[in-house]
Parts: C-alpha cells; structure tokens; sequence
C-alpha cells in the first residue's frame, strides 16, 4: 500500500510517530523541567557506592564453585571410608563371636563341607583358643615359662643369654653360676613347652578334622532325612553336645572311644547313599529305610575336641570324687558318682571308686 | 550499561545524564505529581544499579530502563499513590460545562491548554504518549515496555493523538 492510497488517519499517525505532527511540536514547546537535584546526588551517590562495595551476588557464585569441586569427591570418599570400616567391624565383630563360641564349648553348626576351604585357618583359630583356655586354667607356678601369650606358628624364640659381662664386685661366682642355670632352665622348659604345644596343636587339629567329618556326615544325613523327623534335628543332634557337664537328656560319647576299622568306608557313605545305583541321578527311595542303615552303620567318631575337654573334666571329676571319698564323705563321694556316670556312661570306672557303686544287695550303701 | 556493570562508575554517570530528564518528566506527566515522580525516578535508578550484573543487551537501554519505570509507575497506581481513571475511549466527558477541559482550556496559551490535555488522558494512553514523545521509543520499544501488544500501544496512541489534536483545534 502506497502512502497515496492509505487513509489520512494513518498519515497523520505516521506523521506524529515521526515526530511531525502539530501535536508533537508543540509538545516539544512545553517547559521541560529536569530531575531535582536531590534526586541526581541520591542516584549518583548509590550508584558509586554500589561500585565501590564487593558485589554480594558474584561474590558467592565464585565461592560457591571450588565448594562444589570438592563436595562431590570427599562425600564419595566419605562414604567408601564408612563402608570399609564398616565391613571390618563387622567381620571383627564375627571373629572374636566365633571365638567366643568356641571358647565356651560350643561347636559351629554349620556344615564343615560348604566350608572346605577355610577348615584349616579354623582348625587353627579353634585350636589357639583352646589353648589359650587351657593355659589361662593352668596354675601360675607351674613353670616360669617365658610370655608367649599369642600362639604364633613359629615358635617364640629362646630367650636370649644375656652378653657376658664382667662380674660386679658384689656378686659372687655361685651367683652368677645359678643365674646361668636358671637361665638354662628356662629355656629348656620353654623348648618343652613348645614341643608340647605343638604335638596338642596338632593332636586338635587332627580331633578337629575328624569333628568336621562327623558333622558333615551328620549334616548330610539331616539333609536326606525325612521331612517327618520334624523338628530341627540338626539343632538336636549338636545340641547335645553343648552343653557336656549338664545333665542332658542325651548322655556324652565315650571319650577315648578307638575309631572303628570301617571309618574309610562309612565316612565316604553319604555321597554313595545319594546315588546307591551309581548311575549319576540320586536315588530318594525307601530314604527312611536308608536312614535307619545308616544309622546302624555309622561308625563312633574319634574323640573330638569337646570329648577331649570332656576328658580332662572327667578325669578331674574322678579326682574330686576320690578326694570326697578319702576324707571320707562318702554320701557326697557317691552322690557325684552317680552324676558322673549319668554325664558319662560309657568312661570305664577307675577300680578303686567302683566299691562306692550301689550294690544289689546294698552293701555298698 | 555493560561498562557500569564491569565497575566503571563514569559509565553510568554519562548514561545517567542522557535518560536523567526525559525520565523524570515522563514520570512526571504520566503521575501528575513532583514528589511522586521524583519518588519514582529515584526508585527506578536504584532498580537499574541494583540489576547491573544481569543486565544483557537485548534491547535498547531506554527500552529497559521506561520498561522498569514503567513498573514502578504501576507499583505507584496499586499503592493509590497516583490517581488515574477508568480507561473508557469513548466515553463523553461528563464533568461540568465550565469545567470541561475545552472551555477550561479557552482562557490558557496552547501550551498549557495541550498540557492540561494530556493531564486529562486516561493513564494508558498518557504513557503510551510520553514513552513516544519523552523516550523516542517506537511503537514495538513503547509496547515492550508497556508489555503489552504493539496493536494495543497503536490504539492508545491514536486516540491520544485524535483528543490532543481536537484540542489544538477548538484554539485553531
């Protein structure tokens, strides 16, 4: 659209938006008052100061940035340090339970077979803690052993012969001479000690391997057993065995049982009780049939450790029961031998307490 | 502006002086009150020291800078510091014979009679007229600052125009 063709309210519009209309010029006419003064120093005084001052929002936009930079690292490095030692407290924390079980007598209930691997770190770990047990029971004036609280693998060493020196104008000859034996002495009570140590090292060590085998095929038949038996049998059966100088429903094996010829033969029964046709599927028939020859067929276990620790408490209940009888205390001497054969049944009976058995006829009484 | 926003307090003191006056008499006009519009102008600056660091060029300054006044002046009509009237175009003036702008008018020189007119303009259009005639903004620049539509800014503004020129003349 030409100029020509528009409407004149549209040139005069156009006309006064370019600053040509009549209107606009006399507008521009008027007085054209300016800002007060008061106004311009305010204005002009603020906006100096706001140049002169630290600008706030910059500021901590700028601050901000390097916070950020390390947060992110030190919160995952944070966290990583929390789950570490997490982790270590709780496998500590597993550790020293562990111990603490076996130091009280109890066993683990877990099957020794799923485990295979780590059966000789626990062998030696139960077999420390016994020891340690057993030297913390043994009296202090036994021998002037050397310290050797930790039972490392290597053997501590001897202790070291003190450097000749010259001897001192106060100490005579004899003195030095007996200091020299004692010295002896104590070495070579230590190098006893430590053979002994070593040979009840390994002596456990063997028990616990055996134990390990019993349980396992214990397990194994728990397993298979028939889901009637009901009950947890496995809590059962090593219940039992918790417990050895309570009186129990279920009375201690003999502890200085011999083990059977055929225990090559029964400990490798489990594995062929799950495939007896030998052709590779697992036969679950007639299991409670199976089960009941089994238990026939188990073989007595060797002595375990508990049996073993069941023996030295044996042997010191034999030793307090002759001791009532010598004083004499007869009723109290046959009250704890009777309590005694009902914990252990099958522990042959030293000659001299059996004249303190009831007799038939009650002589004995 | 973006030179006062880097720390150079000359910067703004050369921008102050250029926008300063046209400002305040906008203010001024649009208000029909002196404290008020100094009121306003000083609030206005202090918004534009205030928003230094954010300031982008993408638009005029002077399109900016009526646009921020042009919210103040609202602020200023909300808290009734400014008295305005209903925006009704064509509604007939309804005071008095002898107190009609025209016959009011008749006994003042053009120039106060053009200014008592533009006193009488409904605030909408006054603005839209002194954002024109005080700041040169365009009808897009006077429609942003307005934010309102440029259709919307061309309406206001012709009707000004169409009151102010029958004014001018009745004295013709």
């Amino acid at each position: 659209m030409s100029p020509e063709n528009r409407e004149p309210e549209d040139q005069d519009f156009e006309a006064f938006m370019a600053g040509r209309d009549e209107v606009s010029r006399e507008y521009r006419k008027l007085d054209q008052p300016q800002s007060p003064q008061n106004v311009d120093d305010a204005v002009l005084r603020m906006a100096r100061a706001a140049v002169a001052a630290p600008r706030a929002r910059p500021a901590p936009v700028a601050a901000a940035r390097p916070r950020r930079r390390w947060q992110v690292p030190l919160a995952l490095a944070a966290t990583v340090v929390l789950s570490l030692s997490a982790l270590v407290a709780l496998h500590e924390d597993e550790e020293a339970k562990q111990q603490a079980m076996l130091e009280t007598g109890q066993t683990l209930n877990v099957p020794m077979e799923h485990d295979a691997a780590p059966a000789s770190a626990l062998d030696e770990v139960v077999v420390t803690a016994m020891m340690k047990a057993e030297r913390r029971q043994a009296p202090a004036a036994e021998a002037p052993a050397p310290a050797a609280p930790e039972p490392m693998p290597s053997p501590p060493p001897p202790p070291k012969p003190e450097p000749m020196k010259p001897a001192a104008p106060s100490i005579s000859a004899d003195a030095q001479m007996s200091g020299q034996l004692a010295q002896l002495r104590a070495s070579e009570a230590a190098a006893q000690r430590q053979e002994e140590d070593k040979a009840k090292k390994e002596d456990m060590q063997q028990s616990m391997a055996a134990e390990r085998r019993r349980q396992a095929y214990a397990y194994a038949q728990d397993q298979q057993a028939p889901v009637s038996s009901g009950g947890n049998s496995m809590s059962k059966q090593y219940g039992s065995r918790m417990a050895p100088g309570a009186a129990s429903p279920v009375p201690m094996p003999a502890p200085a049982a011999p083990p059977r010829a055929t225990m090559g033969k029964s400990a490798a029964q489990p594995h062929a009780r799950l495939d007896s046709d030998g052709d590779g599927v697992p036969d679950f028939k007639d299991e409670a049939e199976e089960a009941a020859a089994m238990a026939a067929q188990r073989p007595p276990a060797p002595p375990t450790i508990l049996e073993k620790m069941a023996l030295v408490g044996a042997e010191e209940w034999i030793a307090l029961i002759r001791k009532l009888r010598d004083q004499p205390n007869l009723p109290e001497a046959r009250r704890e031998l009777e309590n005694f054969r009902r914990t252990f049944p099958d522990y042959p009976l030293p000659e001299d307490l059996k004249p303190l058995l009831p007799q038939p006829d009650g002589a004995g009484k | 502006m973006l030179a006062y926003g880097n720390g150079d307090a000359a910067a703004f003191e050369v921008l102050y002086r250029r926008h300063k006056d046209p400002l305040y008499r906008t203010l001024l006009r649009a208000c029909r009150n002196e404290a008020t519009a100094a009121e306003l102008t000083q609030e206005t600056w202090a918004a534009v020291i205030r928003t230094r660091g954010t300031y982008e060029v993408r638009a005029k300054f002077s399109t900016w800078l009526y646009r921020i006044a042009h919210s103040k002046l609202i602020d200023g009509v909300r808290a009734a510091k400014i008295e305005t009237e209903p925006l009704e175009d064509d509604a007939p003036f309804t005071a008095p014979e002898h107190r009609q702008p025209e016959r009011e008018a008749e006994n003042l020189s053009l120039g106060q009679r053009l200014k008592a007119s533009i006193d009488a303009l409904p605030l909408e259009q006054r603005e839209a007229f002194l954002l024109k005639e005080e700041g040169g903004l365009s009808l897009e620049e006077i429609a942003e600052a307005m934010n309102v539509g440029r259709e919307t800014i061309k309406s206001r503004l012709r009707y000004a125009l169409a009151r102010l020129r029958r004014e001018l003349a009745d004295v013709a």
